[in-house]
């Protein structure tokens, strides 16, 4: 494929899912693919256990953006499953032969390019094939600045990695893009959703609930005398929050870019100001792992500052959302 | 935050990667800024990181000792847990566990071993021998 161009972004699904509605015409960028798959949300799931932490999350479970948004804007998506990982490669190759563009599902750890650091097991990693060249798959990988190579044998393991969201070498296309696809009614539908469930979900895991217990697990910490477990702990919350692929301030500063362009579809300047709310939310977050990082080294001790900052961040988001369910689209 | 907010620490765990930051500008519109990472991004990476390696280390000296199989060395090799190596393998937990005991390691089925050695990508002479790679 000649004319596809790799787009940065900074997470993997709405990154894929942006490139695969704009290549085909409709121009739709990182946030606002995000924005209206209703990517954003908090969750403390303390009974699920990721590497013995709780389970943190910034955003919705894998799959729920690219499913979400197909479902708004009214697009097919195709998505294949395979039992052996011959028949899935050969699959690919006639796909993008045919030109095509291509997402696949793979896990982090098996990816021959991903810097050794930085891979662990997390088997819902999006990225996009859009080509062959002398028997190298042509990968455009949205987290990553530049395209990467990768050898045609080399995805295997990755596309068949098994344990929780196993692959089972998925692949899929978006189809039905046109060019009258109605935006401002998804955008309304998102941000009512979205607000919705951060505000009123009855679930203390989930939303600003979620954030309020995960507070509460902070200041258990207090008492914990294993230094060990609160370090890793912690880090595991900047980890969630910073580390993989969320534009900072665990999504939170994306979803103000997508309010921002938001704006454009209506007449108010609310959203506008609403965004200026979530960059707030977003950096008051980003204080929040800084002052974390202090424990983490252990210059500081106490966990006053943390639980303050956090308190900040709640407090911030809180006020966002109500203001987006107090305006009317 | 700002574009001259953003965090430029070249930071070891990207190795040069470029990550997508969102950053506002003054007129209120966004845009993507490539970063080469936040230290504190790197902090809670390399723990992560550094606790694998130390309980593999752990692992191994045990298995010199042999008191424990080269199956948790290489499980903490490829920054699995327990949990992780019991869905890769379909085996349950306690099973595993006792998979990690020397002698009866010795004793396993080929068959059972070629299942692990296929999750961890490695001959099966290698998992019972992980003296060979680099230490």
């Amino acid at each position: 494929m000649t004319n596809f161009k790799h787009m940065h972004a900074a997470h993997c699904e709405s990154g894929v899912v942006s490139s695969l509605i704009t290549h085909q015409g409709f121009q739709i960028s990182e946030a606002m693919a995000f924005g209206i798959g209703n990517g954003i949300t908090f969750a403390y799931l303390p009974i699920i256990k990721l590497d013995g932490m709780p389970l943190i999350a910034y955003r919705m479970p894998p799959k729920h953006i690219i499913k979400t948004i197909t479902k708004r804007l009214g697009l097919t998506l195709n998505i294949k499953k395979y039992k052996d990982a011959k028949s899935a490669k050969e699959d690919l190759i006639t796909m993008l032969e045919s030109g095509k563009l291509v997402g696949l599902q793979t896990s982090v750890y098996w990816l021959p390019y991903f810097p050794q650091d930085m891979r662990f097991h997390f088997n819902a990693h999006n990225l996009l094939a859009y080509g062959i060249k002398d028997d190298k798959f042509l990968i455009s990988d949205p987290v990553f600045d530049t395209p990467q190579e990768v050898g045609i044998d080399e995805l295997d393991k990755a596309r068949f990695a098994k344990g929780v969201f196993a692959p089972n070498g998925a692949c899929y296309t978006i189809e039905g893009v046109s060019k009258d696809i109605d935006l401002k009614k998804a955008i309304k539908k998102a941000i009512k959703k979205t607000s919705g469930m951060m505000l009123y979900n009855f679930m203390p895991w989930i939303g600003i609930n979620g954030m309020k217990s995960m507070k509460k697990a902070i200041l258990k910490l207090e008492n914990n005398k294993d230094k060990r477990y609160r370090s890793l702990y912690l880090g595991h919350i900047i980890r969630m929050q910073e580390e993989i692929g969320t534009g900072g301030g665990g999504f939170r500063l994306m979803y103000a870019a997508f309010l921002s362009e938001a704006n454009k579809f209506f007449d108010s300047n609310e959203l506008t100001e609403a965004s200026k709310m979530m960059t707030d939310a977003g950096d008051a977050w980003r204080m929040f792992a800084f002052a974390t990082s202090k424990v983490c080294r252990e210059k500081e001790h106490s966990l006053d500052d943390i639980v303050s900052k956090l308190d900040e961040a709640i407090q911030k988001e809180h006020q966002t959302y109500k203001f987006l369910r107090s305006i009317k689209l | 935050m700002k574009k001259n907010d953003t965090p430029q620490d070249n930071i070891c765990t990207h190795r040069g990667v470029k990550k997508a930051l969102y950053i506002s500008n003054d007129d209120g519109s966004y845009d993507i800024e490539p970063s080469s990472g936040w230290e504190i991004e790197e902090l809670a990476t390399m723990q992560a990181v550094e606790e694998f390696k130390r309980l593999e280390k752990e692992a191994f000296e045990q298995y010199i000792k042999q008191e424990k199989s080269p199956l948790e060395v290489w499980m903490y090799k490829r920054r699995m847990t327990l949990k992780t190596l019991s869905e890769c393998t379909g085996f349950w937990q306690i099973s595993i566990k006792r998979d990690f005991k020397y002698k009866r390691f010795l004793r396993l089925k080929p068959s059972r071993l070629a299942v692990y050695a296929d999750v961890f990508d490695i001959t099966q002479s290698e998992l019972l021998d992980p003296t060979k790679l680099e230490q």
